[in-house]
């Protein structure tokens, strides 16, 4: 299992890299933001789980641990329109299922700016993100890549 | 009844007690009377000996004579609710009457036995149900997360890198949203690859313990720039 993932994230990578390689400048993406993306992909894809574990039971011990489903998921940049990093999602277990991905809206205002996270039940969001309802963002995992 | 094995086994019961009752009147404790019924009451296993056992009917068995298996009787026929034993008074009045109206007794109730099992237990399958409705009033009620209202509320740190300024909305039901004080960012490190801000929404601002509001969760976050590097 771990061997198969391994080898879907490398191909991830290879793949993005080509990509990269051959339209990526068209695109105004640099290689680096490519493998980045990759590699959060296969990063999230890889550690899921267990951060899912880590951050619930660091909560825990706490004793601030949310009630009801908890899982994690990529941050999608719908701006961007890659993976730039995990969040774990908590709340009515039925709809923290269906949850594929969380999508990132960032906006400015002046000197303020804000992100808001959507919890979404489709992976590759177009046009208005379909929001999980009763679903909301735990925690936000940033990856060092 | 002879495929009931509760009924089979509370029948060998009883003859066992006649047989016995037959054994301590043959030793000379019973009368020449008595001895005599308890004897035609084993031959003729059919035959109800006394008054009390013949009114219960055909499933009436052997009767033994006064003695210790009165007690073994009265227990097997007290295990049956159903009937009631008969008279201690009848019993004793003449030779054989307690332990065979008691023996008789237990007969017609090891009969009956199964059919009274088998009327207390749809109560018994049925008790699952108020069983149920105790633990569901009993459990804490389940979360609403079907979120109605928002809110900003502020995000404080609980690192030693102090107060951040910053701001969270949290969404959730009106009731939950209105507890919330603020939200907690603890900062933490995944295996050298990754840094986990978790966003806890609590009901009172403190750095020592984090009371979470449930039900309630972020929807964004936002950062107030102060000061431009």
């Amino acid at each position: 299992m771990k061997l198969t993932r391994m080898k879907i994230g490398i191909a991830a990578v290879v793949g993005l890299a080509l990509l990269a390689m051959s339209g990526g400048a068209v695109l105004g993406l640099g290689l680096k933001d490519i493998v980045k993306v990759g590699g959060i992909a296969y990063l999230v894809d890889r550690y899921d789980s267990e951060i899912d574990t880590f951050v619930s039971s660091a909560l825990g011990e706490r004793e601030a641990a949310a009630q009801g489903a908890t899982k994690v998921v990529p941050i999608i940049s719908l701006g961007g329109g890659g993976y730039i990093g995990a969040a774990q999602v908590v709340g009515n277990p039925e709809q923290v299922q269906r949850v594929k991905v969380v999508v990132q809206v960032e906006g400015k205002f002046g000197s303020f700016g804000a992100k808001v996270l959507i919890p979404t039940t489709t992976s590759t969001p177009s046009g208005t993100p379909d929001r999980a309802k009763g679903v909301g963002v735990s925690a936000v995992v940033e990856f060092q890549i | 009844m002879t495929g009931r094995p509760g009924v089979r086994c509370l029948t060998f019961l009883a003859l066992c007690a006649a047989l016995a009752a037959a054994v301590v009147m043959a030793s000379g404790c019973g009368s020449p009377a008595a001895e005599q019924e308890s004897e035609k009451a084993v031959v003729e296993t059919t035959e109800a000996p006394e008054e009390g056992a013949a009114e219960e009917g055909e499933a009436a068995e052997p009767a033994p004579a006064e003695g210790a298996p009165a007690e073994a009787a009265a227990e097997q026929a007290t295990s049956a609710p159903a009937q009631p034993a008969p008279p201690a008074g009848q019993g004793t009045s003449s030779a054989g009457g307690a332990a065979a109206a008691a023996a008789g007794a237990a007969a017609v109730a090891a009969s009956q036995a199964l059919p009274s099992a088998e009327e207390e237990a749809p109560p018994a399958e049925a008790a699952p149900e108020p069983a149920r409705a105790e633990q569901a009033a009993a459990a804490p009620p389940a979360t609403d997360w079907t979120g109605t209202a928002q809110r900003w509320v502020p995000i404080f740190s609980l690192e030693r890198e102090g107060a951040r300024v910053g701001a969270a909305q949290v969404a959730g039901p009106t009731a939950q949203v209105a507890k919330v004080k603020g939200v907690a960012e603890l900062r933490l490190r995944f295996k050298d690859i990754g840094r986990i801000y978790a966003y806890i929404p609590v009901s009172e601002i403190s750095l020592t313990r984090q009371k979470r509001v449930q039900g309630v969760s972020v929807w964004a976050i936002g950062d107030i720039e102060l000061v431009d590097f």
